[in-house]
């Protein structure tokens, strides 16, 4: 057999320029430059370049400028991975056994990756990748691809090159166009390739990029009286048209632009450079970058990665190559620039979610990629597809359209004109900071820690549609203070929130969790667009007490309420019901039998009522309204108190609606206001806290434990006979001691109208619910479920089949 | 008689430089009896014993040898070049690279398999080609069984060796890798003197049937390319596909339409590359302006002109120093879709690497040959010593632009140094090699 250390193909996609347009300028526009004719001021292809006003022979190109860029301008660093880099191997979902399943011969062992959550890690190699990400200035956006991918190198690449809406073979690539808007003097100095080739990427309709080979140029770069009259002899080739034809005066022309570049970057290449197919061109682009000629786009990329076979030792080393690639740029790079430049990988394409018999794994379709730099809110973006049900030689789907990259550093870091350079509107990621930010310094969040419980009188942290506000805008996030706010100690290090989304302008989730942990891939709550939707949430605090409130998609106004909090010192402990009704106002229930009025309110006795102990300071009870005759809140605060702008849950006539409610008693009351109509509303009490003993809760950052939609390799709703999910042991839940888990369970893609009821595992169903379930809907709530004597939580589903997805946010010890 | 200028361009074309030699012995004759004899090679001989087997320990300087002995056959050794430029374009088509191969012996020997059959029938190269242990290591095949299908073969032989992509289905792509499973190479053992050996393993081939091109039936992998190129449709547009490039290799970029329409039915009856070359290089369209105008030389084209015409070979120049920074190194095409042309030759980076080479060739001409009447102006005005850079580059005829430019030079450097100077000689060589004439094809 061969030796298995053979490199793998050299699958570079050299895609320059078209073969039947001199220099890869357009004809027009070189017939003009050698003074052909041509009426000036065409416009081509409808991209929007006016055909350069400003070309005349012979005397252009020195007076090109090359200056320092302006004092807002930021810089683009491109790092292709030719050959179609493996995402999955580069992010790693080891919390997915397909992914193991699929790739048993090659799949990163979890406990190797760089977790990143309880999901997914990075490489092992990526170590200093790993330590950016920490430090918040690594986005890593997932299921990367396009619409109908064709699986050869070249039309990927040329696909990825070209950046356009259109599927024609055009001869311009993005970076091209984008220099081709840019407007006034040309400048040669704009964007440059390091290497030896020009790719399809850099040449517009009437600009294009430079290439600069990463050893530095030896002609063109000296300065002695000799050199110089050769340089300018060998310039004056391209003085006039020598009516030999287009390539013959093409060839004059490149020869003049290699001198003045070679002069230009002639002063980057003192000194050593180290070694490296990514190390090399990394350190030369900062160096450039440092230099401040004018540079714009920076495309330093390597290759190697058509890892077909023998992909664990290949792959390994193209990652330890990338990490030693972006450790040389930051190490070389002035710090000056270090929150103006931002970092894109590209690729032609993934690779199969199964390996192949020869330890490696064909061309496949979508992809992970990263956005790197200060300026760059780091966390997890876009969604990786599903891997369930796929055959050999099956290709994932995409979710992010790989042009969104392209328009989110166009507008973001270049200056606009996304919609000109690509030929379409592609929604931009918001990934990037506010101007003149950069990403919080190195830090680690708290440990979780077991705490006790002190109930409030509702208050509200944020209302972002108050003055000065602004809804969350798609994969945006806003961070809100919670410790030291409202009354809330600072020494508070989890804390119960009511959540509520309104006016959302389509279908999305909003994501909850500890500021400066990283956004785990997990959801709070859902809305279907234009809907308002609350949801309880439990809550560890991250960085100075605060909590990050991402939106996935359209926008979207968050109100945010505390109602309690946790802290290490002694106050208040936990113990769980059977559920009781305390109150149902349709039959008499713990008040009259009579809807509440609007805008009126009731009180409920709780304490001392149906196993809750008089002593209780504060209630978990699950509250729902029904037959509303109005749109409207309700809220729910202690009574005795002057009643809070606040609410629970939301309403419009005719729904039934639940949502969990902890709160604070007042003398053993609670207060229930109805704000519009007249409602019926329902109580069931699911546990207390109280002084002294009980169940400590430890708050930890969300982690997804069930998704009925992928996990265990396919597609299996839940039905009639309850899932049982094991709890302890994982995603951050110790294995002894743990007597109820906080959930947040949502429901999806149900078939049937009917509810969803947690329970300890091995027990029998009570009849009690959790979470209504409407067909065809989507709805989270949050649920504290005791933990059965096998470890595991029961999920029965009470009509029809639905999805259930459940995430963890923390759990109870006695 | 041959049309000077009609000739000057075939040759240089077909054999890399005009070489006075061949104008004189071919000029007498006609275009057709000049097109026959650039295209009678005479016996192809063995590669240098040196290159026979691999060799422990010496798999460099058996890469750097394997190089200097191609370009020196395509600058000096071989009698009819067409051979050497032939065995080039099979070498950017049927692509195979040292990179991956990581045998100078299997890759010589696939080279070799295209020297032999540069100009004989397409078919037969073809099946050859796809079980050539280079290629069966390069596109994987070699790990293609029943088992565990690898496609990567199946697909680049349809999309970029016969058909181009888009005239076949995913579907035959999958086909077309079960027929070829089981096609790979002898297992190694350590007596064997070289290890490369294409083994057909019947036990790996997937002998169940297979639906390509809408035909069921047991495939095996020489019947997929019997069928690409029988099929009544299919061997049309894989004809389209081999003489559009041709033509791109040979005369300009986009073949006209009456070219392909007379050439391309003719190559698929009976797949005779000789017979296509020669209807090519009769065509009027090979001669017009399109053609004369439509190609800048590759690099590896400049360096055998440079070789030849300073006369120095390539153990004197070692141009396989200087390949990669042009952007075209032998024995390893960038990818599987082999070189391009034209633009793809150009800009800073290989600009650079070209003017690099051109001054390196510059100063082993004045240090090697005697030059000094170049630059003594008591011997050559600057007119003769333009003259005779021209003639030692082949550069005639001049372009106004080029010499007004060596003579400004000229002018300048003499003013400021008006003595015998190896700058004005190096330079005045260098602005040669570096002329835009030079480097048109």
């Amino acid at each position: 057999m061969l030796d298995p250390d053979i490199s793998t193909a050299d699958a570079r996609a050299l895609l320059s320029f078209s073969d039947n347009d001199p220099s890869g300028y357009s004809r027009r526009r070189f017939l003009q430059m050698v003074g052909w004719g041509v009426g000036g001021g065409a416009v081509l292809g409808g991209l929007g370049s006016t055909v350069f006003p400003n070309m005349v022979p012979g005397q252009l190109r020195d007076a090109w400028a090359a200056g320092p860029i302006g004092p807002n301008d930021n810089i683009l660093v491109l790092v292709g991975m030719y050959g179609g880099n493996d995402g999955l191997n580069t992010v790693v979902p080891f919390n997915n056994p397909l992914y193991y399943q699929y790739r048993s011969n090659i799949a990163i062992p979890g406990n190797q990756a760089l977790h990143l959550d309880g999901n997914v890690g990075l490489h092992p190699k990526l170590t200093f990748l790993k330590s950016l990400y920490d430090q918040q200035e690594v986005a890593i956006v997932q299921g990367v691809g396009y619409p109908n991918p064709d699986l050869s190198h070249f039309n990927s690449m040329a696909t990825w090159l070209q950046g356009n809406a259109s599927t024609q073979n055009l001869l311009t690539g993005w970076i091209g166009r984008w220099l081709d808007g840019l407007g006034g003097a040309e400048d040669l100095f704009k964007a440059a390739v390091i290497g030896s080739d020009l790719p399809l990427s850099f040449v517009g309709q009437s600009r294009r990029g430079i290439a600069i080979p990463d050893w530095g140029f030896d002609f063109g770069g000296r300065t002695q009286p000799n050199d110089m009259r050769l340089y300018n002899a060998v310039k004056s080739l391209s003085s006039t048209s020598a009516g030999r034809g287009p390539w013959f005066d093409a060839f004059a022309q490149a020869e003049h632009t290699q001198i003045d570049v070679a002069q230009m970057v002639a002063p980057v290449f003192a000194g050593d450079i180290p070694d490296g197919s990514l190390v090399r061109p990394m350190t030369v682009a900062a160096r450039l970058i440092n230099a401040n000629i004018g540079l714009r786009v920076i495309d330093a990329s390597f290759d190697n990665f058509d890892t077909h076979s023998d992909e664990p030792n290949d792959h390994e080393a193209r990652m330890e190559e990338f990490d030693a690639g972006l450790q040389a740029f930051f190490g070389t790079l002035d710090t000056q620039w270090r929150s103006r430049v931002t970092i894109l990988t590209f690729s032609e394409f993934g690779r199969t979610p199964w390996s192949n018999d020869s330890l490696g794994t064909d061309h496949g379709t979508s992809n992970n990629h990263f956005v790197i730099g200060a300026n760059v809110k780091g966390g997890l973006y876009g969604q990786q597809p599903s891997l369930a049900g796929l055959d050999q030689w099956d290709r994932m789907d995409f979710n992010v359209d790989f042009r969104s990259l392209y328009s989110t550093v166009i507008d973001g870091i270049l200056g606009g004109g996304s919609s000109t350079v690509l030929g379409g509107n592609y929604p931009t990621i918001d990934l990037f900071r506010p101007a003149g930010t950069v990403g919080a310094p190195i830090h680690a969040i708290a440990p979780s820690v077991a705490t006790d419980f002190v109930g409030m009188v509702p208050a509200r942290l944020i209302d972002t549609r108050d003055p000065g506000g602004s809804p969350i805008g798609p994969q945006g996030s806003i961070t809100v203070h919670v410790a030291g706010y409202q009354g809330v100690p600072n020494t508070a290090v989890a804390a119960v929130l009511n959540v509520t989304a309104v006016g959302a302008t389509s279908a999305s989730y909003v994501t909850v969790w500890p500021t400066g942990g990283g956004r785990p891939q997990t959801s709070t709550l859902n809305v279907n667009g234009n809907d308002v939707v609350p949801n309880l949430v439990i809550t560890k605090l991250g960085d100075s007490g605060q909590v990050d409130i991402y939106n996935n998609a359209g926008t979207v106004d968050c109100v945010v309420d505390v109602v309690g909090y946790f802290q290490e010192a002694s106050a208040s402990r936990f113990t769980s019901m059977s559920p009781a009704r305390v109150l149902d106002t349709r039959t008499g229930t713990g008040a009259p039998q009579a809807p509440i009025g609007p805008a009126s309110s009731i009180d409920v006795q709780v304490g001392g009522q149906l196993g809750v102990d008089a002593k209780a300071d504060s209630v978990v009870m699950n509250v729902t309204v029904t037959d509303p005759t109005g749109t409207g809140f309700i809220t729910v605060w202690p009574t005795g108190t002057t009643m809070p702008t606040a609410s629970n849950l939301n309403f419009v006539p005719g729904q039934t609606v639940p949502n969990l409610v902890i709160a604070k008693l007042g003398k053993g009351k609670v207060s229930i206001y109805n704000s519009g109509g007249a409602s019926q509303v329902l109580a069931d009490v699911l546990g207390y806290f109280k002084s002294g003993d009980g169940a400590r809760l430890t708050a930890i950052a969300p982690a997804r434990l069930l998704d009925t939609r992928t996990d265990g390799g396919a597609s299996k709703p839940v039905a009639q006979t309850p899932l049982v999910l094991p709890v302890v042991g994982r995603r951050g839940v110790p294995t002894n001691s743990v007597t109820a888990v906080v959930l947040n369970v949502t429901a999806t893609e149900g078939t049937s109208n009917g509810y969803v009821t947690a329970f300890p595992s091995g027990e029998t169903a009570p009849l009690a619910s959790n979470l209504n379930v409407r067909a065809g809907d989507t709805r989270a709530n949050l649920v504290i479920a005791k933990v059965g004597a096998d470890g595991a939580v029961a999920l029965f589903n009470s009509a029809g089949t639905v999805h259930l997805i459940a995430d963890v946010v923390g759990y109870f010890t006695d | 008689m041959a049309d000077l200028a009609q000739l000057t361009h075939l040759l240089r074309r077909t054999e890399y430089i005009a070489r006075p030699s061949r104008i004189a012995a071919l000029q007498g004759g006609t275009l057709d009896a000049a097109i026959d004899d650039i295209l009678n090679f005479p016996a192809t001989p063995a590669v240098p014993s040196y290159l026979q087997s691999d060799i422990d320990g010496e798999g460099w300087d058996q890469y750097v040898f394997a190089t200097k002995w191609w370009f020196d056959r395509m600058a000096f050794d071989s009698t009819r070049p067409l051979q050497e430029k032939m065995t080039m374009f099979w070498h950017g088509h049927f692509t195979s690279s040292n990179d991956k191969v990581n045998s100078t012996y299997a890759m010589v020997k696939q080279n070799q398999l295209y020297r032999v059959n540069a100009v004989g029938n397409f078919q037969a190269l073809t099946q050859a080609m796809a079980i050539e242990p280079a290629m069966l290591v390069y596109l994987d095949n070699q790990d293609n069984t029943k088992g565990s299908p690898n496609e990567n073969f199946a697909r680049e032989l349809m999309e970029l060796f016969t058909l181009g992509v888009g005239n076949y289905a995913e579907s035959d792509v999958e086909a077309s890798a079960r027929a070829w499973t089981g096609y790979g190479l002898t297992p190694w053992q350590s007596s064997m003197p070289t290890y490369m050996h294409y083994e057909y393993h019947d036990n790996q081939h997937d002998k169940t049937n297979k639906t390509f091109f809408g035909k069921t039936q047991a495939w095996t992998g020489p019947q997929i390319i019997d069928e690409i190129l029988t099929n009544p449709t299919k061997k049309l547009v894989a004809s389209k596909f081999i003489v559009t490039k041709l033509w791109e290799y040979f005369a300009h970029p986009g073949p006209p339409q009456a070219v392909l329409d007379a050439l391309v039915p003719s190559f698929a009856a009976d797949w005779n590359i000789k017979t296509l070359l020669k209807a090519m290089f009769l065509r009027s369209e090979f001669y017009a302006t399109a053609a004369t105008q439509g190609l800048l030389r590759s690099p590896v084209e400049w360096i055998v002109a440079v070789l030849y015409s300073s006369n120095m070979r390539s153990d004197v120049l070692d141009p396989q120093w200087y390949t990669d920074g042009m952007g075209q190194t032998l024995f390893q095409p960038p990818n599987v879709a082999g070189w391009k042309n034209n633009a793809y030759w150009i800009n800073s980076s290989t600009i650079g690497a070209r003017a690099d080479f051109a001054q390196y060739v510059a100063y082993r001409l004045h240090s090697t040959n005697n030059y000094n009447n170049l630059a003594d102006k008591t011997l050559t005005t600057i007119q003769q010593a333009i003259d005779i850079v021209v003639n030692l580059f082949g550069l005639a005829p001049l372009s106004s632009v080029t010499l007004n430019a060596m003579t400004t030079y000229m002018t300048a450097q003499r003013a400021a140094e008006p003595w015998v100077s190896w700058a004005e000689i190096d330079n005045l060589l260098t602005m040669g090699l570096l002329a835009p004439e030079m480097h048109q094809a």
